[in-house]
């Protein structure tokens, strides 16, 4: 399958769409998952951005590049998404599903991983969207700026902040599930 | 650069990505010749590949993809074959002319002509049941093209957000329009076909549309 990632035609059909949403879907997905760690949003995030896509894709000519065009839409859209939760706050989490991966080296597990998003979730939204891209995307640094429309200089001292929390974070979790298994 | 320096930009550097990006390249050098900064990049290098792993790995729900491309309506904008510019102007023109048809025709007649034709009338606001076919209002206003060979360009153009009407077996056509929203996500696949439809009729300069449809049987 061609990569549309540089490409700069309108999608002009059903076909193509498909394309597209079957190239880009996981990336979104867990670029949604990660910024709010909830399964529902991630998946209608994704869902919206596609639906924005449909709409507004064809603006794209100029811009020329599919993904990040999502990416930026997608992050928009959870800020919109946030601001609309932050008037209920009783919201629910819902329970995150780990791919099965192959026992062995590399593997991980969902233990893991749900640590990993609930040290995410604690970093402040502003910092969680430039880190999680970092990790996440194959992306340059302007690149990255693009998607979130900042500076290059403000999302490259976000990624540095966000990066030293998550691994104080991190080393904090890993600290408490030594003692948990140590003094059960 | 001292290596204290060289740490604090290779903070954020990220192996096989970064590795052109030349605001490294100084920091990488100085990494290669401090043992310290070396092995402290190291653990950076790992630290980077096992969240990114983390994150990768999260998995998506199998049906999202088939979700989003099947379960949504998405009115499409497929350029190649859309309406061309001088078909839509045909169809406003042709519109505006019909409107001053009637506007000039009902204002010439005498009055009694005018109140026999007010009572041929239907009545605005009454809700009627239409059983007829499904029309792609720009194409059959400004190119009076419906049936079946008209179909499959019918159901695009509907598809794509172009006004979606009915022509009854009396002839008339009527706009159609859902409860504050279109219908033609529904009534797409239904180009050209017959369908029954149930709405509030409106009228205004002529135009008849018939509001809060509800489809009856396709």
């Amino acid at each position: 399958m061609k990569p549309l990632d540089n490409d700069v035609r309108r999608i002009t059909s059903a076909a193509e769409f498909e394309q597209l949403v079957d190239l880009y879907y996981r990336d979104l997905y867990r670029f949604g998952l990660s910024l709010t760690r909830s399964e529902a949003d991630a998946a209608d995030l994704t869902q919206q951005t596609f639906y924005i896509w449909a709409n507004k894709g064809h603006q794209l000519r100029e811009a020329g590049n599919a993904k990040r065009w999502l990416l930026t839409t997608l992050h928009r859209e959870f800020l919109q998404l946030r601001r609309k939760q932050q008037k209920f706050s009783d919201e629910t989490v819902d329970e995150i599903f780990v791919e099965a991966s192959p026992n062995g080296d590399g593997a991980v597990s969902r233990s893991d991983v749900e640590r990993m998003l609930d040290c995410l979730s604690t970093i402040p939204e502003t910092y969680r969207a430039p880190l999680v891209l970092y990790y996440l995307e194959d992306l340059a640094y302007k690149e990255i700026a693009d998607v979130l429309e900042l500076p290059l200089g403000t999302v490259q001292s976000r990624i540095a902040r966000a990066k030293s929390q998550l691994l104080r974070l991190l080393n904090g979790a890993n600290l408490e599930r030594k003692k948990e298994s140590c003094c059960g | 650069m001292d290596s204290d320096q060289a740490r604090a930009i290779l903070s954020i550097y990220r192996p096989g990505i970064d590795d052109n990006d030349p605001q490294f390249a100084e920091a990488l050098a100085q990494a290669a010749r401090d043992p310290e900064l070396a092995a402290w990049l190291g653990r950076h290098r790992q630290h980077y590949a096992d969240v990114r792993q983390k994150l990768r790995g999260l998995a998506v729900p199998d049906e999202l993809a088939e979700t989003i491309v099947r379960e949504r309506p998405i009115p499409f904008h497929w350029p190649a074959i859309s309406i061309p510019t001088w078909q839509m102007a045909a169809a406003v023109a042709l519109m505006a002319a019909l409107a001053g048809f009637f506007a000039h025709d009902l204002s010439s007649r005498d009055k009694s002509a005018r109140n026999r034709a007010a009572g041929a009338r239907l009545t605005e606001g009454s809700t009627i049941t239409v059983t007829g076919e499904v029309l792609d209002m720009a194409c059959y206003i400004a190119s009076n093209l419906s049936g079946p060979e008209h179909a499959e360009c019918a159901r695009t153009c509907i598809k794509n957000g172009l006004p979606v009407g009915i022509k009854g077996p009396d002839g008339k056509a009527y706009l159609l329009v859902g409860t504050n929203e279109p219908l033609n996500a529904q009534l797409a696949d239904y180009a050209a076909k017959t369908v029954t439809v149930k709405g509030i009729v409106r009228e205004r300069d002529g135009f008849l549309m018939l509001d809060q449809v509800t489809i009856e049987k396709m």
